[in-house]
């Protein structure tokens, strides 16, 4: 399962890795804007986008929202240190599937995407 | 303004003079107005004289010459019956006495009675001397006596055409006198209307002019000295007013120009420090805030290594994770308040409802939005500049009003985005709502301005107050 992570901190990019990395089956590639992220997403087709909301240069809620297209979508977790009712209820209505703040509920989001790899088909090896 | 001070030239003033010019006039017309009916009241008993009977004393000493004479033929006469011509002779001098009547009634004069007498004595006594030598003697004195009567008669003719001649004169002149008064007196009149007139009435209208307000006008200096003086005061007046309206003039657009460079100034000021505010609180999100979130993971990983029979360094682990999670909590307000994400991702109404929101937990004044609004595409500007005047409302309500209720519209009218923040507080005093010093009021009337919008607020006593904000809906430039 490929996961994509977009944040403009390197740091929290760099520990998200060390927590996904344990997950078997779990590929994981970041971009550190939304422009890259954008066409990360076109070039790479993940299967699970951890967004984060601000970011220099464009917002994770721009990124989603040129997700809204795509056929088959990926799973979309957005990951945020703002985590307002109205971003949450933004981010929903454009098409997210999950929501977290990225301080206190990051290990949550760890935990849908260990689920979601389990769940996801293992590739012929 | 300067006082003009104008040198009055020394003379006699022109109303005296056109005074004193009239009143010559008028006597002088007066007096040959007199003359002349005296004049001619003169003429006309001469003429009325001369009408009646031209010379009537020669007309009845002529008559008595006749009669005289046919006495004498009558008397020398050699009769045929004797009788028959002293009847004759009685008649005649029955006509002689009646001549002499009437001559007698024309005499006037004392020398022309003198004359009289003598001719009645030297009739009756020729009568008397009836062919007596000494009656040829008187018979050639009154023939003597006749030559001078008829003579005088014929001279006193002509004294009396000699004095209708006279009078006539008197009153060709008197009527010429007066013909050139009259003359004068129009001339005096004509002089008045181009010297005193013309001049009075151009600087009444000029004067009038300025009192409709044309201040462009000039009064022509001209005509008497009065005239003239008054005409130059008040040109005086004028370019004083006009050398004062420029200087208001000039005052006013530098005025202008200084309030310009004020609101350019503010409105640099508040970009800047919204720039800067927009800078500590991104500078805050991706520092401290990803460097927490970042130690919290730490913590976590960490904990998961750490096997749960060391109780103290689990719950040192576990104070670490609280602190951080306080921290955060302290890091995301302090963001927040300087300028809240959600306006810079999610635009101006859900930044206002998050603010209500955040208003109604922290105040407990129930707050009620209706926000119909599709800002997505609002500029970045009007966008920031409405919701700071929102957050000063919301401010202002926490602080003064005592409201319990606080309701907001945020909605489109026409080609503006209109918002209404109204509360059932005490209501704002019209003298607050209006007052300069005000720096809440005056920053969001600033701040409204700035944009191009509108800003009001209005309350009563007990019945709230409203704050409206009304901006031009541009839209934000394609990036």
């Amino acid at each position: 399962m490929k996961v994509l992570l977009v944040d403009d901190s390197a740091s929290v990019r760099h520990h998200l890795i060390e927590l996904l990395s344990t997950l078997p089956g779990v590929e994981i590639f970041e971009a550190a804007q939304a422009s890259e992220a954008r066409h990360a997403i076109r070039s790479r087709r993940p299967d699970v986008v951890v967004l984060d909301i601000h970011m220099p240069r464009g917002s994770g809620i721009e990124v989603l929202e040129a997700l809204r297209a795509d056929d088959p979508r990926p799973t979309t977790i957005m990951l945020t240190n703002d985590p307002t009712p109205q971003s949450r209820a933004a981010c929903f209505r454009i098409g997210a599937d999950f929501f977290f703040d990225k301080t206190a509920e990051f290990q949550q989001a760890v935990d849908v995407i260990a689920r979601l790899a389990q769940a996801a088909p293992q590739p012929d090896l | 303004m300067k006082v003009m001070s104008l040198p009055r030239v020394p003379g006699v003033r022109t109303a005296r003079k056109l005074l004193v010019g009239f009143g010559i006039g008028l006597a002088f017309i007066a007096l040959c107005s007199v003359a002349g009916l005296l004049a001619l009241t003169k003429l006309n008993a001469i003429v009325r004289h001369l009408a009646i009977d031209p010379v009537p004393g020669a007309a009845a000493i002529a008559r008595f010459a006749k009669d005289f004479n046919q006495y004498r033929v009558l008397e020398a006469s050699s009769p045929v019956v004797e009788e028959s011509r002293d009847t004759s002779l009685v008649l005649k001098a029955t006509d002689i006495e009646r001549d002499l009547k009437a001559y007698d009634d024309t005499i006037t004069q004392d020398d022309d009675r003198r004359q009289f007498t003598g001719l009645v004595a030297l009739w009756a006594r020729y009568a008397v001397l009836h062919g007596a030598t000494a009656a040829q003697k008187a018979s050639d004195e009154i023939d003597a006596l006749l030559i001078t009567m008829i003579e005088w008669n014929r001279l006193e003719g002509v004294r009396s055409i000699r004095k209708a001649d006279a009078a006539t004169r008197a009153a060709s002149a008197t009527v010429v006198s007066m013909l050139v008064a009259a003359l004068l007196l129009c001339a005096l009149a004509l002089h008045f209307n181009r010297t005193v007139e013309r001049p009075m009435n151009a600087l009444a209208e000029t004067a009038h002019s300025v009192a409709l307000g044309n201040l462009n006008v000039r009064a022509t200096v001209d005509g008497p000295l009065e005239v003239a003086t008054v005409a130059r005061e008040l040109n005086e007046m004028l370019d004083a007013h006009a050398r004062a309206d420029v200087e208001a003039r000039t005052l006013n657009a530098a005025l202008e120009e200084s309030r310009e460079q004020l609101r350019g100034f503010t409105a640099g000021l508040l970009l800047a420090r919204e720039e800067e505010r927009t800078t500590i609180a991104r500078e805050i999100h991706d520092t401290v805030g990803q460097t927490l979130t970042a130690l919290k993971m730490d913590v976590a990983w960490i904990r998961r290594r750490l096997s749960d029979d060391t109780p103290a360094t689990v719950d040192k682990l576990a104070a670490m994770v609280t602190l951080i999670d306080d921290t955060v909590v302290t890091v995301r307000r302090i963001a927040t308040e300087l300028r809240p994400g959600v306006l810079d991702d999610l635009g101006l109404a859900a930044a206002v409802e998050w603010q209500a929101q955040e208003f109604e937990h922290r105040t407990g004044i129930h707050c009620v939005l209706c926000a119909s609004v599709d800002d997505g595409a609002l500029d970045p500007l009007m966008s920031t500049a409405v919701f700071r005047i929102f957050q000063e409302s919301l401010t202002n309500v926490a602080r003064h009003s005592r409201a319990s209720h606080v309701a907001v519209t945020l909605e489109h009218v026409d080609s503006d985005l209109v918002l209404e923040v109204r509360d059932d507080g005490i209501g704002i005093v019209p003298a607050d709502a209006s007052s300069v010093r005000s720096i809440g009021l005056a920053g969001m009337r600033e701040r409204a301005q700035l944009v191009g919008g509108g800003f009001s607020i209005s309350g009563a006593a007990g019945a709230g107050t409203t704050v409206r904000v009304r901006v031009p809906c541009r839209q934000k430039a394609n990036r």
